[in-house]
């Protein structure tokens, strides 16, 4: 999976357009990023990539890419 | 001194028994003088609550609720092996949290397979001649989920809504038999599902609510276990198709 689909998956879950997101976007700039997203997330990684996020790992994120990179595909 | 909850001799089935509720149920039923046939999937854990029984005549089957095509073999066979039933602890169960946009078919259909469709199967299965005594009592464990809308619970809140509506039909169908059937409605009780659900969803809304709604706190798993007792034993002699809220307060506060 390229880092552009990566994102778009992330844009989907999001309902950002295709394109807002980039690897280096801070996650605090982005208002969709709220508590009904992070659970979205979780669902997401485990789902596509096997990965069970806690809520200390979630804590950590600060950019878009600190989950692109936990997307082992 | 006397005990209304005294379940001496009665040979009760509780699945879901290594489970927060599960073991805590299985382990005071055995106090009572209940002997406690139990049924999970994982082996390990079962001879660990096993060992924590009081009395004898206790077992346990190894066996996973969504083979629901398998319950009618299991269940003959546990009949076979022990002798007939006269009560049945539903505490199997599921809780995913799942957001809407997330929650597909195929996710609903496995939690309906653990937290609804074994349950009637085995219902069904035990219920039938010789299987289980008449007057016997059946009690699910439901959830609050049940009668209130919940964040990314469609799945689980459907599954249990259906868990109490059936109740209410299974005790027309077992009314010669005279077999009641009940079900328990806990909010958040201090369990491993609980603490890995405060552990993964930090901060969600059903968290925050949890920690203000439920003002009595959080509800303890023997608290359940005893409910379940109750409901189990004679003192309950005339409770049937009904549903107990044990939720601190959560829903009506």
């Amino acid at each position: 999976m390229t880092e552009r689909e990566k994102l778009a998956l992330l844009e989907d879950m999001l309902e950002l357009d295709e394109g807002d997101l980039t690897v280096d976007k801070a996650l605090d700039d982005i208002d969709e990023y709220d508590s009904m997203a992070k659970l979205s997330l979780i669902v997401l990684m485990e789902d596509e990539f096997g990965v069970k996020l806690t809520g200390d790992v979630i804590k950590g994120f600060e950019t878009v890419g600190d989950i692109v990179a936990l997307m082992n595909k | 001194m006397i005990n209304p909850m005294d379940l001496t001799g009665k040979r009760i089935l509780v699945t879901g028994a290594t489970g927060g509720m599960g073991k805590e149920t299985s382990i005071l039923l055995s106090k009572l003088g209940a002997k406690v046939v139990m049924c999970d999937i994982r082996e390990e854990a079962l001879q660990k609550v096993f060992s924590q029984l009081s009395g004898d005549g206790h077992a346990y089957y190894v066996f996973n609720l969504n083979d629901i095509d398998d319950i009618e073999a299991l269940v003959k066979k546990m009949v076979e092996e022990c002798g007939p039933f006269d009560g049945y602890a539903h505490c199997a169960g599921i809780a995913p949290m799942r957001p809407l946009k997330m929650t597909k078919k195929e996710d609903i259909i496995k939690v309906m397979n653990a937290n609804l469709f074994s349950f009637i199967e085995i219902v069904r299965c035990i219920t039938r001649k010789d299987c289980f005594t008449d007057e016997g009592s059946i009690v699910a464990i439901s959830s609050t989920a049940s009668i209130q809308g919940k964040q990314s619970k469609v799945a689980y809140s459907a599954s249990k809504a259906a868990l109490d509506g059936v109740i209410r039909c299974l005790i027309c169908d077992l009314k010669k038999k005279k077999i009641r059937v009940n079900s328990i409605m806990p909010c958040w009780v201090n369990t491993g599902m609980y603490t890995s659900y405060i552990e993964r969803y930090p901060d969600t809304f059903e968290v925050r609510e949890m920690q203000e709604k439920q003002y009595m706190g959080v509800t303890q798993p023997i608290e359940v276990a005893n409910t379940i007792a109750f409901l189990l034993s004679d003192a309950a002699k005339t409770i049937t198709g009904t549903s107990i809220l044990i939720d601190g307060g959560m829903s009506q506060g």
